[in-house]
């Protein structure tokens, strides 16, 4: 009887007593955007943009925008809710965007940190930088769609099959604090009405210091990650004559056995097939040629880039964590970064075409 | 004084040590064990924290043997090692660091619910109603609790799984290079784990609950190797899935990995996972509060049910008092401390007393 009792008890307490959130009750942001303040007297407080889509019963989605200016981004969202008919909640962001002004000027962590802090905020938020005023970005109607959803598919289908290297709220903050690594993020513009990835950007700690552009992105994508995927690669043999080649794999390997002289090899390794071929018949000769080339190219721009990561002094490569994870004792960030921008880095590229596709 | 006499109707068969050493040492610990640990090991955490588990593997040898010679439990040993009254003070040491152990957790858990889930959380009701489900268990007697030890085992173990999720944005090249620690470093990084493993040293007091006793050896040693195995793992994936200073920002480094998850039908996964972690914690708190109890009960003539009460009470309300994170934290050193000298230094204390007292005995 005692533990009837006790159980019955136990049931009735067992019910929730927090404060709860309904769907139709709140306002889900999906996508926000941190801009400079326009006007002089604002200066040190950040321009908020905050995109909640709603859901209307024919079928509609209307976004509804929210700008405000304020010093901490809660700020901004405390004052978001005192214009809003519904409270505002963060757990359904998916794109976190930063104006290229903040990002070059006073740098984006403090606005990170509050997105890492709360605990409703997943890690596989994407963070991006945009060329175009972010106010403007966001208030772009993209069709009948929430524009947050569209720009997080916009990055995600890109950074899973396409041109970018993967960037989310948790690789960025892994690169941030890691020794030896430099983080990078997506970057974005307005195109008329659509919203187009024009490249990368780099940082040096948490500003963006250069940007790549997306034409040299899978060049990128190779020195840094293994990577398979829908990327192209376009050899010009001469006027007429081009090749589209399509990486299916590629891997890079770092040699460090030379690192105490200051000198390490990068080597790069893509799998192709060929989708296009504007010439008149590939031989296997032609084939051979169309490798070379590639590999010529893709390490012509590769160099380049690498060279002036040195000249920055950035590692988004993460040359400088590949060197700890070889070094015996103490790796101390500061010497590395005075060794860096002199070592003698190569790279080498190989590349294998495996088909050409169901044609001869 | 003698040992206690069990009926054998009281009694748990022996595999079921398995579950309740494994379910007692995972607990809070687990979610955020790996900073502290890392904090000084660095990379190499995961060395210490399998060293610091296998070396336990060697204490719980050292706990059989001396039960095995005491036929009894903890408080029997203390009285036939010290006295009635020195070895009655030492039992309610030990009986206050299983009450420890049991705010530690319930604490720690409310705040974990505070701050990922529902911040507005009242500390005191949930306390309370948790703390009626462990009375309910604990009005079962210790074969109830060994069942619930059972299901906190095997009903939450998907939760392993979860940790697949992090490989994936694995950098396994931040294991490199093994070794390149001190001897020092790794020490105070298996320091830094030792919370997480704490708990097992409730045999002391259940063990004359088991048929055929010494038949459980075998069980205590594995279910201790299945945590060791499931820390190791869990401390790989996170440095792998952490940068080191990123890692050193965590609070709990479990509960972030989770952030990455993403599952068709649930947005953020932490809420299962936290949701699911009350069955893990349920055991943790039975077992060191019926410890705690059976404490009691064997040193003066109150019964264990009426012991239970006050406990629970004591519990609560002492875990309520702290409100703080730093002083939540605060909490949990101490404990980890206290537990961490009770295994490595206590125990074989014990060990040699009991050993040299039966040499003088039978000489003498």
């Amino acid at each position: 009887m005692k533990r009837r009792v006790c159980m019955i008890v136990c049931m009735f307490f067992l019910t929730s007593c927090v404060q709860k959130s309904i769907l139709d009750d709140i306002q889900m942001v999906t996508i926000i955007g941190y801009d400079l303040p326009e006007s002089d007297e604002e200066e040190g407080q950040t321009k908020g943009v905050a995109v909640a889509p709603q859901y209307e019963a024919d079928g509609r989605i209307e976004n509804n925008v929210f700008v405000q200016t304020a010093e901490l981004s809660k700020e901004i969202r405390s004052q978001y809710n005192s214009e809003s008919p519904k409270p505002f909640v963060s757990g359904k962001l998916q794109v976190a965007l930063f104006s290229q002004d903040i990002a070059e000027t006073e740098g984006i962590m403090k606005l990170v940190d509050t997105l890492q802090r709360d605990p409703s905020i997943g890690s596989r938020v994407f963070l991006g930088i945009s060329g175009t005023d972010v106010e403007t970005l966001l208030t772009t109607n993209y069709g009948n769609v929430d524009t947050g959803t569209y720009i997080h598919d916009t990055l995600s289908h890109n950074s899973r099959h396409g041109m970018l290297p993967e960037t989310n709220l948790h690789d960025f903050l892994y690169n941030y604090y890691s020794v030896g690594d430099d983080p990078f993020l997506p970057l974005v513009v307005l195109d008329e009405d659509k919203v187009k990835i024009t490249g990368i950007a780099l940082f040096k700690g948490d500003k963006m210091v250069d940007s790549i552009n997306a034409k040299n992105l899978f060049t990128f994508k190779v020195l840094h990650q293994k990577f398979s995927s829908n990327d192209s690669f376009t050899v010009k043999l001469d006027e007429e004559e081009h090749a589209a080649i399509y990486n299916i794999a590629s891997k890079r390997n770092i040699n460090l056995k030379m690192v105490n002289r200051n000198k390490i090899v990068l080597h790069g390794k893509v799998l192709g097939v060929i989708k296009e071929y504007s010439g008149e018949k590939l031989t296997p000769a032609k084939l051979k040629n169309i490798e070379t080339k590639m590999e010529k190219d893709i390490e012509k721009t590769g160099m380049d880039m690498i060279n002036k990561f040195q000249d920055l002094n950035i590692d988004p490569l993460g040359i400088g964590s590949a060197v700890r994870s070889v070094t015996r004792g103490d790796f101390h960030e500061e010497d590395w970064e005075k060794r860096y921008p002199d070592m003698d880095i190569t790279f080498q590229m190989d590349v294998t075409i495996t088909e050409s596709g169901v044609i001869e | 004084m003698a040992g206690p006499e069990v009926k054998d109707q009281y009694k748990v068969s022996p595999f079921l040590v398995f579950y309740l050493v494994h379910s007692v040492q995972v607990g809070v610990g687990v979610m955020g064990f790996q900073r502290i640990s890392a904090k000084a090991a660095g990379n190499d955490a995961w060395i210490s924290v399998l060293a610091a588990g296998l070396s336990l593997n060697v204490i719980i040898f050292l706990i059989y043997k001396i039960m095995m010679k005491e036929k009894g439990d903890l408080i029997s040993l203390h009285q036939n090692l010290f006295g009635k009254w020195l070895g009655g003070c030492l039992s309610l040491i030990a009986i206050g660091y299983f009450i420890a152990m049991a705010i530690t957790v319930l604490r720690t858990y409310i705040e974990v619910v505070q701050v990922w889930m529902f911040p507005d959380l009242n500390k005191w009701i949930f306390g309370t109603v948790l703390l009626f489900l462990v009375y309910y268990c604990l009005s079962g007697g210790f074969r109830v609790v060994a069942g619930i030890a059972f299901f906190g085992v095997v009903l939450p173990f998907y939760l392993v799984l979860t940790m697949v999720f992090p490989l994936f944005y694995g950098q396994f090249r931040d294991l490199l290079p093994f070794f390149n620690h001190s001897f020092m470093e790794m020490y105070e990084g298996a320091k830094g784990a030792s919370l997480s493993y704490l708990g097992f040293t409730t045999l002391f007091m259940y063990l004359p609950f088991i048929k055929d006793a010494e038949k459980s050896h075998r069980w205590a040693q594995g279910g201790h190797l299945l945590t060791v195995l499931i820390y190791t793992l869990v401390m790989i994936t996170t440095i792998a899935f952490f940068s080191t200073e990123q890692l050193d920002k965590t609070i709990w480094a479990t509960l972030t990995t989770w952030k990455i998850a993403e599952m068709p039908f649930v947005q953020r996964f932490e809420y299962i996972g936290i949701a699911s972690w009350a069955l893990v914690i349920l055991p943790n708190i039975c077992i060191t509060v019926w410890a705690a109890g059976r404490g009691i009960r064997r040193l003066s003539r109150i019964s264990q049910q009426n012991a239970t009460i006050p406990i629970l009470i004591v519990v609560l309300i002492s875990s309520g008092v702290f409100a703080r994170r730093e002083s939540i934290d605060l909490l949990n050193q101490y404990t980890s401390k206290l537990g961490f000298y009770f295994v490595y230094v206590y125990v074989p204390f014990l060990f040699v007393v009991q050993y040299i007292k039966s040499k003088v005995g039978r000489s003498g």
